[in-house]
């Protein structure tokens, strides 16, 4: 069921870009008329004092990203940050781990201009993909096996490097709310580019992805930023 | 909001929900010899009663079981050896299983497990005729993995 829903949004917002990109063939001689950048965006995302909450104080993550407004229809945007994560589980097992991580991709514009109409209020939907990727060490330790009939107990501590790569689908908006201050939120669907080989051990969390217990997960932004 | 707390808050689910049982199982069969054709043909059988310890080990897994065709058995997860003493009515027989363990990870809510992999198995002949290995892998699936034929 999951796996269903995962796969319409993901075709959705797919289709959205794609009837962007259809668009912007219409308005070719609108943008032939606007600057090639349009102007350049700093952005903090603030939603770690919601999701530190949500996720029960165990993963933590800061990140920002500067993105560069081109053609008025599109946003070239590179995001970095610093997350981590330490969590006992309920049956003892301990995980740590903390890095840095990068994304790059783009977004595009949803909202088409009306010529020669003046906007009120900048206001941006957008949809768009990321690329993103992290390097770490992680640490689970205090892994139990006991054997009850033979009575034997061994303890397991994996400390090791992981480097993994995803994408991200995603959806959001953004709106000026004094002058060239934005605000905004953002919706993302991420996949794991990496594969977990069965059997090995992996990380519980992987900065700037999220939890791992699956391939896919979402993540939610909540930025305010200033463009220049 | 809601419902990306709602999204979020499903990442926090600690329950294990994987299986995690390893067992080796052995199955009873009898071989009778067809004296006209001079084949043997095979049939499950059930033994009256059993009764199984480790060597080593004094817990009984199986004490005085009646009717019972296949047997349950925890392999040793710190050694590569594994002895049982299996008392068929009134006759004893030792069963000794050479195996390799292999360390599985399977999340952090579950922890590790320890699935098995059959080198070798010899038994006394008392009760016991042969025994044939029919799965040399032993993990969370529920096979048989020896024959034992009376």
């Amino acid at each position: 069921m999951s796996s269903i829903l995962k796969y319409t949004i993901n075709i959705f917002l797919l289709l959205l870009v794609c009837s962007q990109v259809e668009a912007q063939k219409d308005t070719t001689k609108v943008a032939s008329k606007t600057k090639f950048i349009n102007s350049i965006g700093v952005e903090l995302d603030v939603s770690p004092v919601v999701t530190t909450f949500i996720n029960k104080n165990a993963a933590y993550s800061f990140e920002g990203a500067v993105n560069a407004e081109i053609l008025k229809k599109y946003f070239a945007v590179v995001e970095l940050g610093y997350a981590g994560a330490d969590k006992t589980a309920l049956n003892g097992i301990h995980f740590n781990t903390s890095g840095f991580f990068g994304r790059a991709g783009f977004d595009f514009s949803l909202l088409k201009d009306q010529p020669g109409a003046k906007k009120t209020i900048k206001s941006y939907l957008t949809g768009g993909v990321r690329i993103g990727m992290s390097s770490a060490t992680y640490m689970t330790e205090n892994v139990v096996i006991t054997d009850d009939y033979w009575n034997t107990i061994e303890n397991y501590t994996f400390h090791q490097p992981s480097t993994n790569f995803w994408y991200e689908i995603v959806g959001g908006i953004r709106v000026e709310i004094m002058k060239n201050i934005f605000m905004g939120w953002s919706i993302r669907n991420r996949n794991l580019l990496t594969d977990i080989e069965t059997g090995q051990p992996y990380p519980w969390y992987i900065p700037g992805f999220g939890i791992a217990n699956s391939t896919a997960n979402w993540g939610f932004n909540y930025s305010l930023g200033v463009r220049f | 909001m809601l419902i990306i707390a709602f999204l979020l808050s499903c990442e926090n689910d600690e329950e294990c929900r994987k299986d995690k049982y390893v067992v080796f199982k052995a199955g009873f069969y009898k071989k009778t010899l067809n004296t006209q054709t001079n084949v043997y043909s095979t049939s499950a059988l059930s033994v009256d009663s059993i009764w199984v310890h480790g060597i080593d080990n004094d817990s009984m897994l199986y004490k005085n079981k009646k009717n019972i065709s296949s047997i349950s058995l925890p392999l040793r997860k710190t050694e590569n050896q594994t002895d049982f003493e299996i008392r068929f009515n009134n006759t004893t027989d030792t069963l000794t299983i050479l195996h390799q363990d292999t360390l599985q990870y399977l999340s952090l809510e579950c922890g590790c497990i320890k699935t098995f992999v059959v080198d070798t198995v010899i038994t006394t002949n008392h009760f016991i005729d042969s025994v044939k290995i029919s799965n040399h892998t032993v993990n969370t699936t529920d096979v048989e993995h020896i024959k034992i034929y009376h």
